[in-house]
């Protein structure tokens, strides 16, 4: 039965039909076959809203989302000794096996030679698939290990294995540097590189053992969540900055949680600053906002949420020199927080 | 003969590509979208062409609508699962060329229902396949087969160009004959003048 010869209303209903995962297997007969499914299932391959990339030590994972059925695909990738060699994802020895099932889900599983590095592997995946499911998607990493830097990846999140470098982990990020969303846990130690890729991220979350210094002095994004120590003179260096109109020009939130670590004097890092109080004792402002985090905990729901609100209440604030631009700040025990009025919802409140 | 009407007893007449003619209902042929485009409104003097397609393959279109007429209004593609015992055997008794053309002369008449479990029941024939097995399902030259053609394309040219050196070398040859006469011609003219021009200074 030749398909490419069928009318494309035709072809179209054929492919309407089959799966996502169906259809990646079918991309692999010919370019030909590749081009035509990318052509006429554009329209349901625009309705893909992230495509997640999970690495583990010995396999990785593909999974879209939403995921309904025939909407999503999940893909196994795992190593194996010896692989019949096949052209897939333009590698040569990777081989895709039937579809396999469990009660939670299903995925398509494929096998690559133990001889190939992950990385390799990974990278031609995800060429593949972002050639075939387009741009339109958010790519996201999630890795227990020190994941292969793959191009055009707008969210990362890694729990950082024991012994990283800076450097190691500055190479997770050289081929998509200013991404959307980056959230380090696990083993870091807040050091990164000068000038690190990181510290672009548009919004950061940090989980770190040591002392973040270096990461709140170093941030050009707009939101930064941090959870670890940071010395007083670091706030008070942050925060004239600031206000002097010095840096920290796209910020527009910060949350420093050290309540495993410190305390903070309000009292003692104010002390210079010129901070304004609300005119009305009574009043008190929230500030909220919506703050990326990751979806590595809900990969297998249907429609994971990308952010969730954050939000306190203060009667601080700060006005920058030269423009003018006010920002609530509390500092209060172990937690300080700064958030900017201007791309913030704000609301006084009695207290 | 045909007329537009609305009642499912009036029957048109339809023309294949043999020409040959045969009736269907006017209940039947409505299930066409391409019909009611064309033909609903205005009716229709004599046979309605469908010359494209044979008779064979538009009767078993039809033979589906008339099955169809009854049934409840098309709400999407059913799973195949779900297709009824008679809808099975309809597509059970057809060989693949049947089933191809069937599909081909759904797709023109725009008959949904039957264009739609066509193509589930193509879909179902490539689910849970690998690369390999769907290249066959879908008749694509395996890489074997390519690679093979491509070795013959390659002797095919290879001997071409041996046949085109060949012709050009003996069109080469060819030329020096034709060239040769002429060229004698011109030397024993020569030869003749120089004789004559001898002759005369001796003289």
């Amino acid at each position: 039965m030749q398909l490419l010869r069928f009318p494309n209303l035709v072809q179209e209903k054929i492919f309407g039909s089959l799966e996502l995962d169906e259809l990646l297997v079918l991309s692999f007969c010919s370019n030909r076959t590749k081009y035509l499914i990318e052509c006429l299932q554009k329209n349901r391959f625009r309705k893909i809203a992230t495509i997640s990339y999970t690495f583990d030590v010995n396999y990785f994972s593909v999974c879209t989302q939403p995921y309904y059925s025939k909407q999503g695909c999940r893909l196994m990738f795992d190593m194996r000794k010896k692989v019949k060699p096949m052209q897939l994802f333009g590698i040569g020895s990777m081989i895709s096996l039937c579809r396999w099932k469990n009660s939670q889900y299903d995925s398509s599983k494929y096998e690559y030679e133990s001889s190939q590095e992950q990385t390799t592997v990974a990278k031609a995946v995800h060429s593949y698939l972002y050639q075939f499911f387009g741009s339109h998607a958010v790519y996201q990493v999630f890795s227990c290990i020190r994941p292969p830097s793959l191009e055009k990846i707008d969210r990362t999140h890694i729990r950082v294995p024991e012994n990283t470098t800076a450097e190691e982990l500055e190479a997770c990020f050289t081929a998509s540097p200013n991404q959307e969303f980056i959230q380090l846990n696990g083993y870091f130690n807040g050091n990164l590189c000068p000038n690190s890729a990181i510290l672009g991220a548009e919004h950061l979350t940090v989980n770190s053992g040591g002392y973040g210094d270096e990461i709140l002095l170093g941030f050009r994004g707009k939101r930064l969540e941090c959870k670890g120590p940071f010395h007083d003179a670091t706030i008070v260096q942050f925060l004239n900055e600031w206000k002097s109109n010095r840096g920290f020009h796209n910020l527009e939130s910060l949350i420093i949680n050290s309540s495993d670590y410190k305390s903070y004097d309000r009292g003692d890092i104010i002390k210079n600053m010129d901070v304004k109080q609300l005119d009305r004792p009574e009043d008190i402002l929230q500030i909220t906002w919506e703050m990326s985090h990751s979806c590595s905990y809900s990969m297998f729901s249907i429609v994971p949420p990308k952010s969730e609100p954050s939000d306190f209440r203060s009667r601080d604030y700060l006005i920058r020199d030269g423009d003018g631009e006010k920002v609530s700040i509390s500092i209060e025990n172990r937690n300080v927080r700064f958030a900017l009025w201007k791309g913030n919802s704000c609301e006084i409140i009695n207290r | 003969m045909t007329s537009p009407a609305s009642s499912s007893e009036v029957k048109y007449l339809i023309e294949s590509s043999e020409g040959n003619t045969f009736d269907v209902s006017g209940a039947a042929l409505r299930q066409s979208n391409t019909f009611n485009a064309m033909f609903l409104n205005i009716g229709a003097d004599g046979p309605i062409p469908f010359t494209d397609y044979n008779e064979a393959t538009l009767k078993k279109v039809f033979e589906y609508c008339e099955h169809s007429v009854n049934e409840e209004n098309y709400s999407g593609p059913k799973h195949q699962d779900d297709l009824s015992k008679w809808d099975l055997n309809f597509f059970n008794e057809m060989d693949q060329k049947m089933f191809i053309d069937v599909i081909n002369a759904s797709n023109f008449l725009d008959i949904e229902r039957l264009t739609s479990y066509c193509c589930e029941r193509i879909a179902r024939m490539l689910r849970g396949k690998n690369t390999q097995e769907m290249i066959k399902v879908i008749t694509l030259p395996t890489a074997e087969e390519l690679e093979a053609k491509q070795k013959v394309e390659e002797k095919k040219a290879a001997a071409a160009k041996k046949v085109a050196e060949k012709a050009a070398e003996t069109a080469e040859k060819t030329e020096t004959l034709e060239e040769l006469p002429v060229q004698q011609l011109v030397q024993t003219t020569r030869n003749k003048l120089t004789r004559k021009y001898l002759s005369f200074s001796n003289e």
